[in-house]
């Protein structure tokens, strides 16, 4: 086995990172659709016309709201590790 | 030693992080293996199964989400049993709970999707790539022809059990025959074919690459399974006591002789994990209990002719010459919990209303007021009948006297499993009624053995 030089990407551990991060929020999309399109029928939501008629077809409501919740939960995802990561490491609050 | 992982730590400057490293998991037989590949079957043989059965004449198990109607056998499910659904979920959760306080994580090494199409996926990789040391040589080999054949077969069987089980999960959603037949018509809807990719390429990526990583870094329920463990949980471990100090011999040397345990130092152990760990450091967090290393350490303790279980699945206290209790307050509460909730969900299943009434007020208009002075009210009413026959349903309204009733029909059948809507005008007599007043809509069979009520808010001017 090589011993590791101070040439190490930071490719590996990014794709880690996101593997936890996109799964994550998998998980929470997969729960909020469930509760979500169980109250709520997708055709209902279209009445009047306000969002764009295709989404009437409940298949389609159903993916786009799937990866609407996905993305939601992945933002907030994203921001929590990245605060949590750049955070000053709290050296200067820790007591003596 | 030739293995994939060395027993060393990784020399990395101090650093903390430790890239991922491919790992090799070596073929082993055994009894365990033996239960692995029958739970691998049942489970997925399930899998593939269910959605080609029938039961009357619809699919036995269909999530109809665009009509949204779940059949599961002879029952129907309609978004307002969803609570049904949550209490399935909190049963399956509690079982978890409770399988893991007991016999640790079987769920892990036996059950889990992620287990069972990793296990189709190395099979696979087997099938086309060899066993472990002629994997980690065509790996280590330039490119050539053979090493292309070999990678691209294996891609072959890969991609197509990956599009057969997106297929299939769609198969779940969409008719599966009637599935079929547009795949071969190629006329399949966008969404389904979305879906087919989206899910292949899941199973494709968790199976085929991400593997063991996903249960290291990705799954939440190794990392909090500590708190659901205690001593007398059912896990897999070395032997230390028996098999250290370590180190090999000969099989005629008596090992006391020269000073050594029984373990061997063959390193098959941690060949055959597929998440390359080294159980004999004892527990660890990434050992998903797959039971890979009593089979390899078993087939070596029989060479030897030694007593087999140096690794075996046993409890903390055995280990520490303490007796071992099965039934202990957190085995009790989990036990009589899960089983107080499937009771009860079976008797909530059983006794469900088959026939329910939703109202809707009309969006456009409060209220009318008619030529001889009553105030009509417009509903829509949605009839749902979950039973597995037709139902003729009379609808009338309660609550306010000289309520009078004005629908396009009588009686309104509703067939098997379906919901019919109907507009319903609902009229009071003038000064019967001031401002809001909530009123029963009553839908009866004409039998009179079904009764279902909703309530819903009559608005009429408000009086001087």
């Amino acid at each position: 086995m090589q011993p590791r030089t101070e040439k190490r990407s930071l490719w590996p551990r990014f794709r880690e990172d996101l593997g936890v991060l996109l799964w994550a929020s998998f998980l929470a999309a997969c729960v909020a659709t469930l509760l979500f399109f169980a109250c709520f029928d997708p055709q209902l939501l279209v009445d009047d016309h306000a969002p764009p008629a295709w989404l009437a077809d409940r298949r389609a409501g159903y993916t786009v709201g799937f990866f609407f919740f996905w993305m939601m939960s992945a933002i907030a995802s994203f921001l929590t590790a990245y605060l949590i990561e750049t955070r000053s490491n709290g050296t200067a609050r820790e007591l003596p | 030693m030739n293995a994939a992982r060395s027993d060393e730590a990784v020399s990395n400057d101090g650093a903390l992080y430790i890239a991922h490293q491919k790992v090799y998991p070596r073929e082993i037989e055994g009894r365990f293996n033996r239960l692995r590949v029958a739970a691998t079957i049942a489970l997925l043989g399930l899998f593939y199964a269910i959605p080609w059965l029938r039961w009357d004449s619809h699919q036995a198990v269909l999530f109809d989400l665009p009509a949204r109607k779940f059949y599961i056998f002879g029952l129907t499910f309609f978004p307002q049993d969803f609570f049904l659904l949550s209490w399935l979920l909190i049963i399956a959760a509690l079982s978890l709970f409770f399988f893991t306080a007991l016999a640790g994580r079987l769920w892990c090494g036996y059950a889990c999707p992620q287990t069972v199409w990793t296990e189709i996926f190395v099979w696979m990789e087997r099938w086309t790539e060899g066993n472990r040391q002629q994997r980690m040589r065509l790996d280590q080999s330039p490119w050539s022809v053979h090493k292309m054949l070999r990678k691209g077969s294996k891609q072959l069987l890969w991609i197509g059990f990956a599009l057969y089980t997106g297929f299939t999960f769609v198969g779940y959603f969409t008719p599966i025959r009637v599935l079929t037949s547009s795949v071969f018509t190629a006329t399949l809807g966008g969404w389904e074919l979305f879906w087919v990719l989206f899910y292949g390429f899941a199973t494709y990526g968790n199976a085929g690459y991400m593997r063991e990583q996903v249960c290291k870094y990705m799954c939440p329920y190794a990392r909090f399974q500590s708190a659901m463990f205690d001593r007398d949980s059912l896990i897999i471990s070395y032997d230390t006591k028996r098999g250290e100090p370590r180190g090999s011999r000969a099989r005629s040397v008596d090992p006391k002789t020269k000073g050594l345990g029984d373990c061997i130092d063959c390193t098959l152990c941690v060949q055959a994990c597929p998440t390359g760990i080294d159980i004999r450091k004892g527990l660890q967090l990434e050992c998903i209990a797959c039971a890979a290393c009593i089979d390899a350490c078993d087939s070596v303790m029989d060479r030897m002719n030694y007593p087999r279980g140096l690794v075996r699945y046993t409890t903390q206290n055995a280990l520490d010459s303490n007796p071992t209790r099965v039934l202990r307050p957190r085995i009790v509460v989990y036990g009589s919990v899960l089983l107080a909730l499937i009771v009860g969900f079976g008797v909530a299943v059983a006794n469900r209303a088959l026939v329910e009434v939703d109202v809707l007020r009309d969006r456009n208009a409060l209220f009318r007021r008619a030529d001889d002075g009553s105030i009509e009210n417009v509903y829509t009413v949605r009839f749902i009948n979950k039973d597995t026959q037709a139902h003729d349903l009379r609808v009338s309204a309660e609550g306010i006297d000289g309520l009078s009733i004005d629908t396009d029909r009588d009686v309104q059948s509703v067939g098997a499993g379906e919901v019919v809507s109907a507009a319903v005008r609902i009229r009071a007599p003038q000064g019967a009624v001031s401002g809001g007043r909530t009123i029963q809509i009553v839908v009866k069979s004409a039998d009179g053995e079904i009764e279902a009520h909703s309530k819903a808010r009559f608005i009429a001017p408000v009086s001087r």
